[in-house]
């Protein structure tokens, strides 16, 4: 029942949102069937463009775990979905809609490969260097659209969408000119230095874009079991009325918020610049920003779950490939299971939600 | 880059037709919105239907080689997508925000796997013709007038009038009111026998159908389908609705600006330097979606939310 202000009342307002507390096993269980149908409709759909189902499946799990190589490959595409979704997680669970990873993640790149170009002589300080100016720029973008939503109520969705494709355009001009490599034919920076680069990890082919990741999870998994930023997060995103009626600063948490996910997009841009491109160039993040918006919702908004997503999804991304090259499927294909799996899992925790109030 | 050749007077006159031209799609997926958003449900999918609606256009007027089959492709594409938001939002009442990335998602993944799957991925991509222009017997030859507004594709009047008819819709029908009213006060309008469910069904389905004609003009004008063809103007569309305060004439004027802006730059592009320019063409890329961000802002800052439908994005339980 709607209040008489029009405002939705409590009961409303966390009735249809992802909420982050429910019991495990209804959450997993929501999960699994989730998994299910999405495959299953996914496999209606590979039939439909001709590619037996039951094999394209084989093939793309073989083609994320069937070697050392692919699983390599798999725990490399993870760590940028793993950070970014971490940032979305949290953003999301104070309902602020950052759709502009993708944008962020550019910028930081963009801020990591400058910072290059104009002091390479920093030596041990160039790598962390360059990944804080990734983070700082990222952030800020953050703070400009938290700004606007926590002061005059701009739709985040739209503000940030509009900021994807405007750093998209600077990042274009910026590997046409002041960022190209003088001696290459593309538009892309100069190669990264060796002192930039991320390390490995042990004899791997894995970087440590990986042990960020874990990091950041751990990090966030204490922000919302302890620390009270956290708490302030859920309440906002579950009433920002309530919120501020309980004495939480709502705008300084949606802020926050959005500069904190905007900063980890960017972090993640500096990090697969420095780990796996090792040049700046228009396809540096192959749809990354976009990618860890599913790996966010399927994590259903919580550290862990968003860690288990993104390992999911790096291996659908890693065995798309060999499915597109195995039985001629495109790998677009993965990016459709990947939104079946997101309404899917709408549909499933909606259903356990009902049956458990 | 002469700016004589940009908005001097030979260039002026195809720059406003132009203008037109262009702002049609956003024009029909922003009125679509105010009609749905004023009973309520945000449809954020809009981006995602109009690609879906695009490539289905583009699909059927390959096929058949008609216009008119490949517009109703269009809408039907709307419709399919548009009924899969109001199941997810009015009947299962899921958070009407995530829904609409949601289906963003899907659609564009859905667009771009059919059109490499069917297509492949070729050097000289697919054409269609679209609509030829169409001169208005005597109007077409006003002078000035003439050639900006009566010499249009069929689909931009066909556009046009669509709006007109949603906004009479909204504005002096039973059905309109009904819908403002579901917007504003669900129990309320139930109480008086409305059903809000049946009321956001067809502001949902509407705005979907709307959008994916939309973006059937959009593949008429441009006479190809590429991957994310659609660049935002969906997204654009949202943010218009607010900035014309949930009024379809205001949407009307506001995609319209949108259009200019957006045959401008490309004038601009066409008549510079184009890679030597020393203003960087990226820039003018980037210029409709600089406006639309600075629209946001300002419609945020300036306006009060009183414009704002009072029950928007929030899902309503039936009373019975």
């Amino acid at each position: 029942m709607t209040s008489l202000v029009g405002e939705p009342t409590q009961r409303e307002a966390t009735a249809a949102a992802p909420a982050p507390r429910r019991s495990f096993v209804g959450g997993a269980a929501s999960t699994v069937v989730a998994v299910v149908g999405g495959f299953a409709l996914g496999a209606i759909l590979l039939a439909i463009a001709g590619a037996p189902p039951l094999a394209a499946y084989v093939d793309l799990f073989a083609g994320a775990f069937g070697s050392r190589r692919a699983v390599e490959r798999v725990l490399v595409e993870a760590s940028p979905l793993l950070v970014i979704g971490l940032g979305l997680g949290a953003a999301y669970r104070a309902k602020v809609w950052n759709i502009g990873a993708q944008g962020q993640f550019d910028l930081g790149a963009m801020a990591a490969t400058s910072l290059i170009a104009v002091a390479p002589g920093l030596g041990a300080l160039l790598l962390p260097g360059a990944l804080v100016v990734a983070t700082a720029t990222g952030a800020a973008v953050g703070w400009i659209i938290g700004v606007l939503k926590a002061r005059y109520d701009a739709n985040v969705v739209i503000t940030s969408l509009m900021f994807n494709y405007i750093i998209f355009s600077a990042l274009a001009w910026s590997v046409r000119r002041p960022l190209k490599d003088p001696d290459g034919f593309f538009p892309a920076s100069a190669s990264i230095p060796d002192a930039a680069r991320l390390p490995l990890l042990f004899d791997t082919r894995v970087n440590v874009a990986l042990l960020v990741g874990l990091a950041a999870t751990a990090a966030l998994v204490w922000l919302f079991r302890r620390g009270i930023l956290g708490f302030w997060i859920d309440m906002v995103g579950a009433s920002p009325t309530v919120a501020e009626a309980a004495g939480i600063p709502v705008r300084r948490v949606l802020v926050t918020a959005s500069v904190l996910s905007a900063g980890m997009a960017g972090l993640a841009g500096g990090l697969v610049l420095l780990g796996t491109e090792f040049r700046l160039s228009m396809t540096i993040s192959s749809g990354v920003g976009f990618t860890a918006i599913v790996v966010a919702l399927l994590g259903r908004l919580r550290p862990f779950g968003i860690l288990a997503a993104a390992i999911f999804i790096a291996a659908l991304e890693v065995g798309g490939d060999d499915m597109q090259r195995t039985q001629g499927v495109p790998a677009a294909a993965v990016r459709v299971i990947q939104a079946l799996l997101v309404v899917c899992l709408l549909l499933a925790n909606r259903v356990s939600e009902r049956t458990a109030t | 880059m002469s700016w004589e050749a940009v908005i001097g007077p030979a260039a002026i006159l195809p720059l406003l037709a132009a203008g037109i031209r262009l702002a049609m799609p956003i024009v029909l997926a922003a009125v679509g919105e105010c009609f749905c958003q004023r009973t309520g449900v945000i449809n954020l999918g809009l981006e995602g239907i109009m690609l879906a609606g695009a490539l289905s256009a583009f699909g059927a007027e390959y096929s058949t080689g008609s216009p008119l089959i490949g517009a109703l492709a269009g809408v039907g594409a709307g419709l399919v997508f548009g009924a899969i938001v109001a199941a997810l939002v009015v009947e299962a009442r899921i958070d009407q925000i995530i829904v609409g990335i949601s289906i963003v998602l899907l659609a564009s993944g859905i667009t771009s796997f059919a059109y490499l799957d069917v297509f492949g991925v070729t050097s000289s991509p697919p054409r269609v013709q679209g609509w030829p222009l169409w001169e208005v017997p005597v109007l077409s030859d006003l002078p000035g007038v003439g050639v900006v507004l009566f010499r249009q594709p069929p689909l931009v009047y066909a556009a046009v009038g669509m709006t007109l008819v949603v906004w009479w819709l909204l504005a002096r029908t039973r059905l309109g009111l009904s819908a403002r009213a579901v917007g504003e006060r669900p129990d309320a309008a139930e109480a008086v026998g409305v059903s809000p469910r049946r009321v956001r069904w067809i502001g949902v389905l509407l705005s979907s159908g709307m959008t994916g004609f939309a973006g059937a003009v959009l593949i008429s004008s441009l006479g190809l389908f590429q991957d994310g063809v659609t660049a935002g103007r969906g997204w654009v569309a949202v943010a218009i609705v607010v900035l014309a305060r949930w009024n379809p004439l205001g949407a009307i004027a506001g995609g319209f600006a949108f259009g200019l802006v957006d045959a401008f730059q490309l004038r601009v592009q066409a008549t510079s330097g184009g890679v030597d320019a020393a203003v960087p063409y990226e820039l003018f890329q980037a210029l409709p979606y600089i406006m639309t961000l600075a629209v946001v802002v300002l419609a945020a800052m300036r306006f009060r939310r009183d414009a704002q439908p009072a029950a928007l994005g929030t899902p309503y339980v039936a009373q019975h």
